[in-house]
């Protein structure tokens, strides 16, 4: 539940550079209105200059651009919407430069010098309608490690949402007791946790007494309308036997059992995790912004019956699904795509969703040509350059043309390292970049 | 500017409810798991089939009959039903499953910002047609695995237009006795409408389990569920029925959908519902095989919850939906628990023999 509600303000005008100060003017206004500090508030505004400023350079004069800006209390997110027909959609490749149609090559883009301005940046396309999305969060003081108080053990456990109190103190707690590597990289800022829970970005289940102590919790979020990741569960010096884990995980479940959740995922599981409620699926390696890496296991559970589906399948890529279906015992008709030298497009489009934060990057395929090898190599090379280390490309196997991109990938460094069953239109593939990290 | 996008029409609360995705058929789930035979242990169909009465009426049912329009009202139905329970034909409303009757009372009682009460680890569709009605749903978590009475009383309000309880209660078993309705009835003193979902009701052997039926013209705001899916084997058919005071189904009837039920189904309850032999078969049926459950279940220590109902609850060291898919590939289908918050759970009916020695056998085959 939100109790914080979003609301918003929009502009729509013609994509003219003259218009430049009209869109600057708004954005500037309506994030200080929302709470971002004047440093931040002008970070979001310099990102829509260059946005705007890149549209005009990419569309036909007179075009529509509907601009968003909606508040949602740790965080501002901006959101240009504008015909995918009246564009190349090729210039919204994130490595794609201005020498595209204005023939000034500047060995920079817009799009790029716009996302490293904000916190998040992600370019998709759905029904002709093309969305930029960036998202600036508010700043907040940082939590020392030291000011954690020692737990106490409890008393007859319930399993609740936490008081905002609460909720900073058990922050404090598991910074102390965990390794960062198994919190969400928000747990540094307990007020920015508070907010994101109130806004509903995060559920958070705490144990706890009737005293108030609180010996343990769970987190988790919405990372789709299909997928659910949790971080936890985290005990607090209690002991094993008052089954912590084990309540605060099947609150969970149960908390999220009715809804459009399809499953439920961890890639930083804690050592209290219990298995048996989950599969396990997979490694990814994780990298931090100083390139310390270090190799997570992710667990799953599908929250559904399996109905079982068809998925498409490079060649390349088969073995791999059909012994990850076998492993995971879903029922699954595999058909292959193939290439009988049909004609193609000559330009692919990948989108791109970062969080600098995580130094990651996730790329999808928008539209697939016959360059993509060569575009998949240029984005590595430019996301590696802007130090983001964690470079995932995901497949949804339900778009057989998707599919396409596989040599490409395989060829620049990917590997296939998780099925997500139901993630997509059918199951999305993951891979990721395991190739050098030379920056 | 904008594609079309028909979520924009939706009322919020609709765009929020996720469509339920039925099984696939049996010989496509066959196909896809690679199973020859399918052994449906999911839904709590009566592995009997209809009362041989009831069958006799579907194999005489002539194909020209079907251009001509059931009974709108499912007349003689309610006049056979108020015959069996001596009752007005007026206290009865038939509709296509007991599913169906779920929606009539809702609407008929509902509106944005009331509420409805019931159990958190019960029968999802009460939850469900609240959620895509836009109706608030309480959940009060099972207290030792039975519906609480306290609970649900403690959070009724002046919206609260509702109370759903399963008696005796899907997926547990349990049920509350004669006195323990009675009390909670009167508690609630007309604030709301008591729904009573009794679909089980006719597998239940315990003196003090109470028959809704006879408390209908006592409680004018109570309302009672039944079905012909379970026991009486007509599940594929789809016909339920609800029951209450004239004055509360005089009301309901105006959300009622009329000519739902169609010719075979209307027809075939009229014959079921007298078939006592059936009834005794089949709870024979059930008795042997929940001794034979428990015993076995046992013996590759796993433990069930299995109380009144043609079912039983097993708790598994494994999640339960990865459980049902490895079950599958031997062609056992059974009921996910996770979705009625029972996680590592999975609930079976209690079938014929050969269903229940072939669950038992690949239950151990996965742990």
């Amino acid at each position: 539940m939100h109790s914080d509600k979003p609301f918003q303000a929009a502009l729509e005008l013609d994509c003219e550079q003259s218009m430049t100060p009209v869109v600057t003017s708004f954005v500037e206004n309506a994030a200080t209105c929302y709470g971002l500090d004047p440093a931040d508030a002008l970070d979001l505004t310099l990102s829509s200059e260059e946005i705007f400023t890149y549209l005009c350079s990419q569309g036909d004069h007179g075009e529509k651009v509907r601009i968003g800006c909606r508040y949602g209390a740790y965080f501002v997110e901006l959101e240009f919407q504008f015909k995918a027909d009246d564009f190349d959609l090729a210039a919204f490749n994130l490595t794609a430069t201005h020498s595209l149609s204005c023939g000034e090559p500047n060995g920079e883009t817009g799009l790029l010098i716009a996302s490293r301005l904000v916190d998040r940046f992600s370019f998709s396309r759905k029904g002709g309608v093309s969305t930029l999305l960036m998202v600036k969060e508010k700043s907040y003081p940082h939590a020392q490690k030291e000011e954690a108080p020692q737990p106490k053990v409890m008393g007859d456990i319930i399993i609740r949402r936490p008081e905002p109190e609460e909720l900073k103190l058990f922050i404090r707690q598991v910074r102390r007791y965990y390794d960062p590597c198994v919190t969400p990289l928000s747990f540094e800022t307990p007020g920015k946790i508070v907010d994101m829970e109130a806004f509903g970005t995060y559920s958070i289940a705490i144990a706890t007494d009737k005293s108030g102590t609180t010996g343990g919790g769970i987190i988790w979020t919405w990372e789709s309308d299909k997928l659910v990741e949790f971080f936890g569960p985290y005990v607090l010096d209690q002991p094993r036997d008052f089954n912590i884990p084990q309540k605060l995980i099947e609150h969970m479940i149960g908390s999220i059992a009715r809804t459009s959740a399809v499953g439920l995922i961890t890639r930083s599981a804690s050592p209290e995790l219990r298995t048996e409620y989950f599969q396990p699926m997979g490694n990814l390696i994780f990298m931090d912004l100083e390139q310390t890496s270090c190799e997570r296991s992710c667990y799953y559970r599908h929250l559904q019956e399996d109905t079982g589906t068809s998925v498409w399948a490079h060649p390349l890529v088969k073995s791999f699904l059909e012994a990850e279906y076998k492993r995971s015992f879903f029922a699954r008709e595999i058909h292959t795509v193939t290439d009988e030298g049909e004609k193609s497009h000559l330009k692919s489009v990948i989108a791109a969703d970062i969080v600098r934060e995580t130094a990651t990057a996730v790329l999808r395929p928008v539209w697939w040509g016959q360059d993509d090898s060569n575009l998949i190599e240029t984005y590595v090379s430019t996301l590696l350059n802007e130090r983001l280390f964690n470079i995932f490309f995901e497949m949804d196997l339900g778009r057989s043309w998707e599919l396409h991109f596989t040599p490409g990938l395989l060829e620049r460094g990917f590997q296939p390292r998780i099925v997500l069953p139901y993630a997509g239109t059918s199951d999305i593939l993951i891979l990721q970049y395991s190739g050098k990290v030379e920056v | 500017m904008s594609a079309w996008d028909p979520d924009r029409l939706l009322p919020d609360y609709v765009r929020r409810f996720e469509p339920y995705t039925p099984s696939r058929p049996d010989r496509e789930l066959a196909k896809l798991y690679g199973c020859g035979k399918i052994y449906r242990l999911n839904n709590n169909e009566n592995a009997l089939g209809p009362p041989p009465s009831a069958q006799e009426v579907i194999r005489g049912f002539t194909p020209k009959r079907a251009a001509v329009y059931p009974s709108g009202d499912s007349y003689y139905l309610r006049c056979k039903l108020g015959k069996k329970f001596d009752k007005d034909p007026n206290q009865f409303l038939v509709g296509n499953g007991a599913n169906e009757v779920i929606g009539f009372v809702i609407k008929a009682f509902c509106e944005p910002g009331d509420n409805i009460i019931t159990a958190d680890g019960t029968f999802a569709v009460y939850e469900w047609t609240a959620a895509f009605s836009g109706i608030e749903t309480r959940l009060i978590p099972l207290k030792e695995l039975c519906f609480d009475d306290e609970g649900m009383l403690n959070h009724i309000d002046g919206r609260t237009k509702v109370i759903f309880l399963c008696n005796p209660n899907n997926p547990t078993g349990t049920y509350w006795n004669l006195h323990k309705l009675k009390r909670f009835i009167q508690k609630v003193n007309k604030r709301a409408i008591i729904v009573v979902d009794e679909a089980y009701n006719e597998f239940v052997e315990k003196a003090d389990y109470p028959d809704g039926m006879s408390l209908i013209d006592e409680y004018p705001n109570l309302v009672i569920f039944r079905t012909f899916s379970k026991m009486y084997g007509l599940a594929g058919l789809r016909i339920g029925y609800l029951a209450g005071s004239v004055e509360t189904v005089q009301v309901i009837r105006r959300t009622c959908i009329v000519y739902s039920v169609n010719s075979i189904a209307q027809e075939a309850a009229l014959e079921a519902i007298d078939d006592n032999e059936h009834v005794m078969k089949t709870l024979a049926m059930v008795r042997e095989g929940k001794t034979f459950l428990e015993l076995e279940l046992q013996k590759i220590g796993l433990t069930a919850t299995s109380g009144e109902g043609n079912y039983a609850m097993i708790k598994l060291r494994m999640d339960d939906g990865l459980a049902y898919r490895k079950l599958m590939r031997s062609g056992v289908m059974v009921r996910t628990m996770t979705g009625f918050r029972f996680p590592n759970h999975i609930r079976v009916t209690i079938a014929l023999p050969e269903a229940m020695r072939v669950l038992v056998r690949e239950l151990e085959n996965i742990l």
